[in-house]
Parts: structure tokens; C-alpha cells; sequence
């Protein structure tokens, strides 16, 4: 009865609705600034994702083509499209794997190149990753079926639910929807023991999803938004977080009349929503509110835009992160892989791909 | 110099056993006397013969070269002799200035005038009080403060301080040090009671060290050193077991139990957040004032978050509200209170009944089917886990040393089997002996998997205990550090700056 009465309470004066909180970096998500202070392995506008073949290549997706990227960092060329690359994967069964915003195409060896566009009668609208599973299936995110992958920051405004997860089976050739009216699911991945996990980047979680379409939160309240993952040597995964949440946008998403009036007449890049980039333009929103003075970020300024990836344990507990903190250059993680010790990780807003140490940043991020 | 005040073959007995037996002490004029000992070793005993609280069994006290007989406090007040004690002696509900004042009205009293001599007397000695405010609602600090200000106001020849710094901030303590320095100048003998034994080599001019109510020191504190004081003190080295060594490894984080975000509590916690993970001891760290207490006291629903913009509280991935804290018992936490006397335990009932009161916090309808038996089944069972000394099984808590008081805080909220544990100040007023197996036990925790949260101003302890340090400066968490990391130096700075 009290519960009752104080949520109607809440409800009339909006109590819940002025307490705008969010979960910090603390713990094993403590900052620090090992991933701006990472050394730049490879740099090259539009990097979009990266991919780790089984013999050990790597593989980025930049504009319209897919490069193999050299231990040097030298780009050479594998194919290109006549749309932007949105997501990569490399699989022995699968061969490679390519998402085209509304398509998926697969080069398997010798075998005819294979498109995927639609799935359930429903054509894919914003594939933003791929994941080549160890049972030889291709996971696909279908971020939303409103709108393409570009329009991100779109979805997120009008609080899209419609992404879905999808696995194909190249043996079959079937394609079958694993779970639908995601948050802007972006990321998708099969653990050691088979078990698929999704990334819903607009509730900021990741959750496990069964065959039959049953879902499980697994890491819940994520501080950030959560986007692609790729396996880590020795058990666990990568997860990269596109973005930090902050207050801010979390106020304007309640705002539903400011926000449609901000959609309506303000260019998307100055809109108040995360970023995978900022501090370029001075129009960026809250530089009225001197974010920068005299040319100086002020410590304690929101991140617009953030660099984070995660290192998380098989039993989904975030082991240690690594930041590209407010005023850094390495934002917008979107991708990583590793290969032995070496982390390579896709900072898109920097456009840079950097390579670390993978046993070097776990005792860094320790400390 | 010659002793103002001389304990001659003084023993006390309680029921069977002694207190302290057949001890001779002598207190020089304007000397500072550290007084030290195990909790139960005697020291509280022969300070209230002192303070005239308890009269010797036999032997003879002796001020200023006259025998003489304290019947009641306020004769060894009339004498000379003031007590300030352990825990605070202090009428909650009235004033700071009425307090002061307390036995010493005039027939007709204008609080006006009281206040401004209040106001006068507290500036004098540099103490930053407001006269008007009720007791009750300052903090520990600010207590200990009107409790040393009292006993100034009295004009003692001779002050006896019981755990005096136990809750001040390290600033503070400088300053009561100054004071004590000021005292002696004037000639006031001081005896000092503290279990951090780094203040009592730093400030005093001569040791005595009590073990099981017998004397076994007393020298020139130039000639002692911290290991031989503690191994006077216990019978064996301790101090490489409790601070003597540096944290080499560091427990991972497990689940996040606890995220406390934007919280809000008036004036004490401002927009305050962080989070607390399974099978780790987070230490929290922070000056008085820090606002550390009102987090996890709101956590454990014992205080209330502001209404509005109050911010949440998310406990195992679920936001919670606590109206009493007995809501947040049955969600599994513990809050450990840093007073135990008026918040920790029932000081009349006994060790087992106290224990099973936390039982019955927990159980919301399962109560109706405890049974009477049960409450010396869980009594015995905890009291032998948790090393409870007593002299008898049915001893009131009140009886007990401040070491054994705390255990039974602990195995209240232990019986309620947690998940998340907060201490606050766990050794408090606690004697090394005893502070060694609360270190234990909370270590323990933490590796069963529970999610333990130690508070304390006291940094070697919680750089020990912690593997993971956060600093709380007003209101706010705004540092971590991971214990691998932390040094004294690093965590005093974040405090203060």
C-alpha cells in the first residue's frame, strides 16, 4: 500500500522523474587513459569494423571496401562494394562476411557469393555486426528496421526498439530470427559454451538469448552504450562501448517536446546525443554553457563523446576497461580483437585503429 | 617533578574476578601519562577509581600528597580529577552551551548569557561549535570536542582523556594535540588513553602498559617503541600482523552488489556515487564530515534520502527505498554502526539476546516460530565463532570490554546472514588483540564471496583491509584507488584537496 501511494506520489510530482542517475566508471570500470595513450597502429577515414580471420589476418571495413591490414598497419585492398562496408566478420565456415546496411553478403571461398536481405518476410535495414560463431552460423544485428545504420543517433532519439538478431546457417542456407524489438541491438556474439549473447545498446545492456527467442539480461546497467564484441584469449570477451551515457541525454530523452522540436530544426551533429567524436566545433551543444573555456575542456564536462572498451569475464563480470577520457582523441570504440597479446582496437571517432598489449593493459587498468 | 596524583596498591574486584589488581601508579605534575592496555586489561577500571565512578577494593589514592576517598564524581570534580570519557558522556538533547554548563547553574539562568560564554570559552580553545545546537545533532568529532571543553571548563588539575582522537580527523587531532601541549604548559597533568599507539609515543612523556588488570610497565616514552608497547601489551609481537604489511595482491571484483548514484542527503551528501562488488572489501576513506556515514546509513535504510532529486540506490540490479532499516536487513544488509553504544547493541540485555535480536530483524514472519531454546543455540554459536570473552554466559553487554562489545555488534548483523556488510569504524575503541581478529573476519567475508564495505578514518587500517579505496571528501566519493596502488600520502591528499 505505501509502495502504492509513493509511486502515485512520484507519478504526480514527479519525483522519479527529476532523479536522473546513471552508473559510474568505478570498480573494474575505474578510468584511466590507457586506450588514448595507446600507440596508433593504423589510421584511415571511415574505418567502420575490424575482423580476426582464423589463420590470424586482420581485417578492417573502411567505406565501400575490406582491406587486410598488414602487421605494419598497411592497408591492402580485398573488395570493395558499391555501398558502405557497416560490418565485417572472417569465418572458416562462412568465409567472409560483409554487412551492407540492408544486405548481408558472404564470399565463401569458391562458392557463390551468397546475399542475405531479408529474414521472417522482413527485409535487414541497419546491419551494424556480424559474428562468426564456432558452430560455423553467422550471427547478424539488425540495429533497427526504421532506421539505417547512419541514422543511429535517429533511433536512439525516437527510442527505437525494433533491432533484431538473426543467425544464418550456411549449411542450410537458412536465415532465422534469434530475437526481435531489440533496443538497437549492436553486437552480437557466441561464447566458448555456444551461448549467444546481444548487445542492446539503448538500454545498456547486453542480455543472453536462448533458442527459442528467450532472453536473460546478463550485464545490466552498463554506463555507456554497448556496441560489438570479439572474443579474448583465455576466456571472456571484448565488449566496446561506442559512448558514454550521460545525464543530459538521459533528461532529453524524457523531454519528448524538446526532442522532437531539436530533431526538427537542428543538424543531427549538434544534437544533444552522444557522439562518436567531439570537440571540434564550437556548435556542439553545451559550449554555451562553457564546456571549453579559453580554449581549456573543463574537468568535469559530460563526455559527449568517450573511448571505452571492456574486458569481460566468462561469467559476464567486467574484469577492467580501458578509457579514452573527455578531451581525448580515442572515442567511439566500436570494435576490437585480439590476437595473442596483441589488442587491436577501432577507435571510429578518431579513425584510427590501435594496437596494445593485452597483458600490459589488464595490470595498467589494475592500478 | 613530584606525583599529584598516586594510586597505591590499589586492587578491584568484581564478583570473583579482578579488575586490576594490586597497582601502584603515579602521576606527575604537568606530565602527559599514556595509559595502555587490551581492551579488559584494566584501564577504564583504574581510571573511573581516578574519576571516583568506582572505589577501590583495596588500596589508597592520594592527591597532592593527602590521602583521599572519592565516593562520587562530582567529589573527584570538586578535587581536581576530570574524566573525559570514551564514549560520549554528553546530554544528547540539550544544548552544546547547557552541556557545558551542566552542574554548574545559578539559581537563575539567562540561556543568552550561557551561550555567549559558551561561544567565548569554545573560541578560546579554538573549537569550532555552535553553542546553540543541540547535542544530539552534531557529529562524533564535534561531541569529543564539547566533552574535552567541558572538562577544561571544570579547571582539573588533573584530566583523564578516555580514546580522546578515536573520532577526530587527522587536522583535529593536531589540534587536540596542540591542546594537550597547552594543558601541560599550564601545569595540568594528563593521562591518556588511546589505542592508536602512534599518538600515545607522539604526545606523551611517560608509558604505563596494563595487561589482564596487572601492571607490567611503565617508562620514559622516549625509551619505548611501538612493538615493545605491543608486546607488553598483549604478551606477543602483533604489530606485523595488523599493519606491518603491504597488500601484495588484491581480491578481483565479483557481481556489482551495490550502485549508489546521485545520491543526495541534505547538506551531508552531495550527488554522491559508487558501487560495491562481491567478494571484495572496498574501503572507504574520508575526513569526518566526508558524508561517508549518511551513504551507507541510507543504503541501510537507517536515514532517508531527500525526497527529490535524492538519486537511487540500486541494490543486487533492483532500486530500492528503505523507510526502516529492517527492510533493508531482509534484502541482506548489514550496517555495522560506528556507535555502538547508542546505536549497536541493548547494553542491559545479554551477549545471547542481543545476538538473537538481530535474528528476529531478519525474520519477517518466520519470528513467530522462534523458540526461546533457539536464543542460546545462536547466542553460543556465534559467541564461540565470533571469540566472545565474557565472564559468564549471561553477562550484559554493558559488562563486556570494548573489543567484546563490538563482537556482539557483529554477530547481530552476522546472524542475519548478509550479502552486503558495511563496517563502520569496525575497531573503534577496540584493543589491538580483538582488532586483529575483526581484521580476520572481515577478510573472511570477503572471501566467502560477501560484498564488504569497511569505513575508517584510521588509513593503515583500511589500506590493509581494503582491496579497493575509495575517498569521500564532501559528500562525495572523488577518488578510487586499487590497494596495489594507495599510499597514505596519495589517499590524504584526495581527502583534503
Amino acid at each position: 500500500m505505501v509502495e502504492m501511494i509513493s509511486n502515485l506520489a512520484a507519478l504526480l510530482f514527479g519525483r522519479r522523474k527529476s532523479t536522473l542517475s546513471i552508473p559510474i566508471l568505478d570498480g573494474a570500470l575505474k578510468p584511466n587513459n590507457l586506450l588514448e595513450e595507446a600507440p596508433v597502429f593504423a589510421e584511415r577515414e571511415g574505418l567502420e569494423d575490424l575482423a580476426l580471420a582464423p589463420d590470424g589476418t586482420l581485417y578492417a571495413a573502411c567505406g565501400q571496401q575490406v582491406f587486410r591490414v598488414s602487421d605494419t598497419g598497411a592497408f591492402e585492398q580485398v573488395c570493395s562494394f558499391e555501398r558502405d562496408v557497416t560490418a565485417l566478420a572472417v569465418g572458416d565456415a562462412i568465409g567472409l562476411a560483409v554487412g551492407l546496411g540492408n544486405a548481408v553478403r558472404l564470399h565463401a571461398g569458391s562458392t557463390a557469393e551468397i546475399q542475405i536481405d531479408r529474414c521472417d518476410g522482413q527485409p535487414l535495414n541497419a546491419v551494424n555486426a556480424l559474428h562468426a560463431a564456432a558452430d560455423g552460423t553467422l550471427l547478424i544485428s539488425d540495429g533497427s528496421a526504421t532506421r539505417p545504420y547512419p541514422e543511429w543517433r535517429h533511433d536512439l532519439l525516437e527510442k527505437g526498439s525494433s533491432g533484431r538478431l538473426l543467425r544464418h546457417d550456411p549449411r542450410s542456407g537458412n536465415t532465422t530470427t534469434l530475437a526481435s524489438g531489440l533496443g538497437y541491438s549492436f553486437g552480437a556474439f557466441a561464447d566458448a559454451q555456444g551461448q549467444v549473447l546481444v548487445a542492446e545498446a539503448w538500454k545498456h545492456q547486453l542480455s543472453s538469448v536462448g533458442n527459442s527467442g528467450a532472453r536473460q539480461v546478463v550485464l545490466p546497467a552498463l554506463p555507456g552504450y554497448p556496441a560489438r564484441m570479439a572474443p579474448a584469449v583465455g576466456g571472456g570477451f571484448w565488449l566496446s562501448v561506442f559512448a558514454c551515457r550521460t545525464q543530459l541525454v538521459e533528461f532529453v530523452l524524457g523531454e519528448d517536446a524538446y526532442r522532437h522540436e531539436m530533431m526538427r530544426s537542428i543538424e543531427p551533429r549538434y544534437w544533444v546525443a552522444p557522439a562518436l567524436s567531439s570537440g571540434a566545433d564550437f556548435l556542439e551543444p553545451l559550449q554555451g554553457g562553457s564546456v571549453k573555456q579559453m580554449g581549456i575542456l573543463k574537468p568535469w564536462a559530460p563526455p559527449r563523446s568517450y573511448g571505452l572498451l571492456l574486458r569481460v569475464g566468462d561469467d559476464f563480470v567486467p574484469q577492467f576497461a580501458l578509457h579514452s577520457r573527455v578531451g581525448g582523441r580515442h572515442h567511439g570504440v566500436v570494435a576490437a580483437v585480439q590476437r595473442g597479446d596483441e589488442l587491436f582496437v577501432l577507435a571510429k571517432g578518431a579513425g584510427r585503429i590501435l594496437r596494445l598489449s593485452a597483458a600490459q593493459a589488464s595490470q595498467g587498468a589494475a592500478l | 617533578m613530584s606525583a599529584i596524583l598516586e594510586l597505591r596498591k590499589v586492587t578491584k574486584v568484581y564478583g570473583r574476578a579482578a579488575a586490576v589488581e594490586n597497582i601502584d601508579f603515579a602521576l606527575e605534575r604537568g606530565e602527559v601519562h599514556a595509559l595502555l592496555g587490551e581492551n579488559g586489561a584494566g584501564k577504564s577500571t583504574l581510571t573511573k577509581m581516578m574519576a571516583g565512578v568506582v572505589a577501590p577494593t583495596s588500596g589508597t589514592l592520594w592527591l597532592e600528597g593527602r590521602e583521599i576517598q572519592l565516593a562520587t564524581p562530582s567529589e573527584a570534580l570538586k578535587a581536581g580529577i576530570a574524566m573525559v570519557f570514551q564514549e560520549t558522556s554528553l546530554v544528547q538533547s540539550m544544548t552544546v552551551a547547557q552541556n557545558l554548563f551542566l552542574g554548574k547553574e545559578k539559581f537563575f539562568n539567562r540561556m543568552r548569557g550561557i551561550n555567549i560564554a559558551a561561544q567565548q570559552f569554545m573560541q578560546s580553545l579554538s573549537f569550532q561549535v555552535d553553542p546553540t545546537l543541540l547535542v544530539g545533532a552534531l557529529g562524533a568529532a564535534k561531541k569529543q570536542m564539547v566533552e574535552i571543553a567541558r572538562a577544561m571548563l571544570l579547571e582539573a588539575k588533573v584530566i583523564v582523556f578516555d580514546e580522546p582522537t578515536a573520532s577526530l580527523t587527522p587536522e583535529e587531532k593536531r589540534h587536540f594535540f596542540d591542546l594537550i601541549a597547552t594543558l601541560k604548559k599550564r601545569g595540568i597533568s594528563v593521562i591518556f588513553i588511546s589505542h592508536a599507539l602512534e599518538e600515545a609515543l607522539a604526545i606523551s612523556d611517560r608509558t604505563t602498559v596494563l595487561r589482564d588488570g596487572k601492571h607490567v610497565l611503565t617508562d620514559l616514552t622516549a625509551h619505548l617503541d611501538r612493538a615493545k608497547i605491543v608486546q607488553a601489551m598483549v604478551g606477543r609481537d602483533l604489530s606485523q600482523e595488523l599493519y606491518g604489511t603491504r597488500k601484495s595482491a588484491v581480491r578481483p571484483a565479483g557481481k556489482r552488489v551495490l550502485s549508489v548514484q546521485n545520491l543526495r542527503v541534505g547538506n551531508m551528501v552531495k550527488n554522491n556515487s559508487l558501487s560495491v562488488f562481491a567478494g571484495q572489501i572496498t574501503g572507504v576513506f574520508g575526513l569526518v564530515g566526508s558524508g561517508r556515514t549518511e551513504t551507507f546509513k541510507v543504503v541501510a535504510g537507517v536515514i532517508k534520502r531527500d525526497y527529490s532529486h535524492g538519486g537511487d540506490v540500486i541494490l543486487g540490479g533492483k532500486a530500492v527505498r528503505y523507510r526502516v532499516p529492517a527492510q533493508g536487513i531482509r534484502d541482506g544488509v548489514a550496517y555495522i554502526t560506528e556507535d555502538r553504544k547508542a546505536e549497536g547493541f541493548f547494553e542491559t540485555m545479554s551477549i545471547k539476546s542481543n545476538i538473537f535480536m538481530g535474528l528476529l530483524a531478519k525474520a519477517r514472519f518466520g519470528r513467530f516460530w522462534l523458540r526461546g531454546r533457539d536464543v542460546d543455540a545462536v547466542g553460543e554459536r556465534w559467541t564461540r565463532s565470533l571469540h566472545v570473552r565474557s565472564v559468564s554466559k549471561s553477562a550484559r553487554v554493558i559488562e563486556l570490554s570494548g573489543g567484546n562489545q563490538q563482537k556482539v555488534v557483529i554477530a547481530k548483523s552476522l546472524v542475519q546472514e548478509p550479502e552486503l556488510i558495511i563496517f563502520d569504524e569496525p575497531t573503534r575503541g577496540v584493543d589491538v588483540g580483538a582488532i586483529a581478529e575483526i581484521h580476520q573476519l572481515i577478510n573472511r567475508l570477503a572471501d566467502e564471496g560477501k560484498a564488504v564495505v569497511v569505513i575508517s578514518s584510521y588509513l593503515p587500517e583500511v589500506m590493509l583491509l581494503s582491496d579497493r579505496l575509495l575517498v569521500a571528501r564532501q559528500g562525495k566519493v572523488v577518488e578510487e584507488f586499487s590497494a596495489l596502488d594507495a599510499t597514505e600520502e596519495k589517499l590524504m591528499y584526495a581527502a583534503v584537496h
